[in-house]
């Protein structure tokens, strides 16, 4: 059950952390700041457009497991 | 059993939240769009053409662009000054009352380095509403002023408590997938839930982040009120039976602006609030500052100057409410980190708008899909109690 709620969470949970670190960063400090903020808030975006145009090779296991 | 009943139970905050607030909430999607660059937008459709001059040209003399307004408008009350830290302009705002929303009142706007009237411009009702303002009035209040503004938060409201409940459904939900699967090849339903869940989930802090801002925004009007009838009051108490300051008694307001820079060296101002005007104090002149560093810029600090004397009267601390205020403002404009910022705002706009789209068309096919769905959740709890070792 741990095991399932860190396989559910973990990605979720970094993309959320990216998100909030990016929009404190560009608020709190600026130049440098801004660039790790645009990077981090980025990756969230870039992760969905893979999932959407690289669908996961795992959906067929899943289909075989389930 | 336990655990289905709760999540049929968030099931249905998510659904009925979601439903009363998605039209409005595309709406908010679809002209928050344009506002994000708003002020490109409006500079780009009106430009105004200043003078080329050395960038440290220093700033000329505010009594004299109000005199010439004066001048111009014998009859009428300066309500207050504007000075742009973006583009070199000042306006001064004129009314022939002081009733805020006079429609009367209108702006002259001055190159803030020569002192020269750029711009008289027509009164506020004979303005055409340009593209951004009615996107704005849209996006704000539905045309509707204060009314609008509250009911617009109250759908943020629900916009936020749909969004938890999605956060809190994702789980169960994706007990048996991986994350970001997309299970196109199976039906269009489970395609698009899929996508709702990928997106929602992807983007929930800023969705979140955004949403509250939001709401924070539309109490903008009562949250000033409360402070308008609290600390301002308290504040100038101590004046009260006093005669109002009449316009022919004012002392300078360039000595004004002089002192609060001397009093506030780090600090910049914004704009000039004319004594007797309702956002402001009726003994005083109320000078809007704000700090130079990222996060002290969203900050502002009011300063009271004696509007007879010129003499600094106090330098206002703002409460914790109107400071939570002032910093939902660039997380909801998202307009503090340059413009690679204004269009990551964009693209998780445009993802927020297809999660809500896909939340429509989930509930449209919803009855049979989500009865499936429940009765294949039970069954696997009852199979988990039956067998705990078996790991799913």
């Amino acid at each position: 059950m741990k095991q399932n709620f860190k396989k559910i969470w973990r990605i979720p949970m970094l993309l959320s952390g990216l998100i909030l670190f990016g929009l404190l960063a560009a608020l709190l400090g600026t130049g440098f700041w801004y660039w790790l903020a645009w990077a981090a808030l980025l990756v969230p975006l870039f992760v969905i457009c893979r999932k959407i145009w690289k669908p996961n090779s795992s959906i067929k296991e899943n289909v075989i497991k389930n | 059993m336990a655990q289905l009943k709760s999540i049929k139970k968030w099931f249905w905050w998510h659904r009925w939240t979601s439903l009363i607030c998605t039209l409005f909430l595309l709406m908010l999607c679809v002209t928050g769009l344009p506002l994000i660059f708003g002020d490109e937008i409006e500079g780009w459709l009106n430009p105004t053409h200043y003078a080329t001059l050395p960038k440290d040209t220093p700033m000329a003399d505010l009594d004299g662009m109000v005199k010439v307004a004066h001048g111009r408008y014998p009859k009428q009350l300066v309500t207050f000054i504007f000075v742009d830290d973006d583009e070199p302009q000042v306006l001064v705002n004129m009314s022939p009352t002081w009733n805020p929303v006079d429609p009367l009142r209108h702006s002259l706007q001055f190159d803030s380095r020569t002192g020269k009237l750029l711009n008289d411009e027509p009164p506020f009702s004979q303005k055409p509403a340009s593209f951004i303002d009615i996107m704005l009035d849209l996006h704000r209040g539905l045309f509707l002023d204060l009314p609008g503004e509250l009911f617009l938060g109250l759908m943020g409201v629900l916009f936020v408590i749909s969004i938890i409940s999605g956060v809190v459904l994702y789980g169960p939900f994706m007990k048996k997938l991986d994350f970001g699967t997309i299970r196109s090849d199976k039906s269009r339903r489970l395609k698009w839930l899929d996508l709702h869940n990928l997106l929602g989930i992807a983007t929930a802090v800023w969705l979140l982040v955004v949403g509250t801002t939001g709401v924070m925004n539309e109490l903008s009007t009562p949250l000033f009120g409360i402070w308008q009838m609290t600390d301002v009051k308290a504040m100038l108490s101590k004046y009260q039976g006093k005669p109002l300051v009449k316009q022919n008694e004012l002392s300078s307001v360039q000595a004004a602006y002089n002192t609060t820079q001397k009093t506030l060296p780090g600090m910049q101002i914004m704009s000039v609030v004319y004594p007797g005007n309702t956002f402001g104090s009726p003994y005083h002149y109320l000078v809007w500052t704000k700090g130079n560093t990222p996060l002290t810029s969203q900050l502002f600090s009011p300063v009271l100057v004696d509007a007879k004397s010129g003499k600094l009267a106090a330098v206002v601390k703002m409460p914790v409410y109107l400071r939570a205020l002032e910093l939902s403002r660039p997380l909801h404009f998202g307009n503090y980190g340059g413009t690679p910022l204004k269009i990551i705002w964009v693209l998780f706009d445009l993802v927020a708008i297809v999660v809500l789209i896909s939340g429509v068309y989930l509930w449209v096919v919803r009855r049979k899909f989500y009865r499936n769905y429940f009765e294949r959740l039970a069954e696997a709890e009852l199979t988990e109690h039956q067998s705990p070792t078996i790991k799913s």
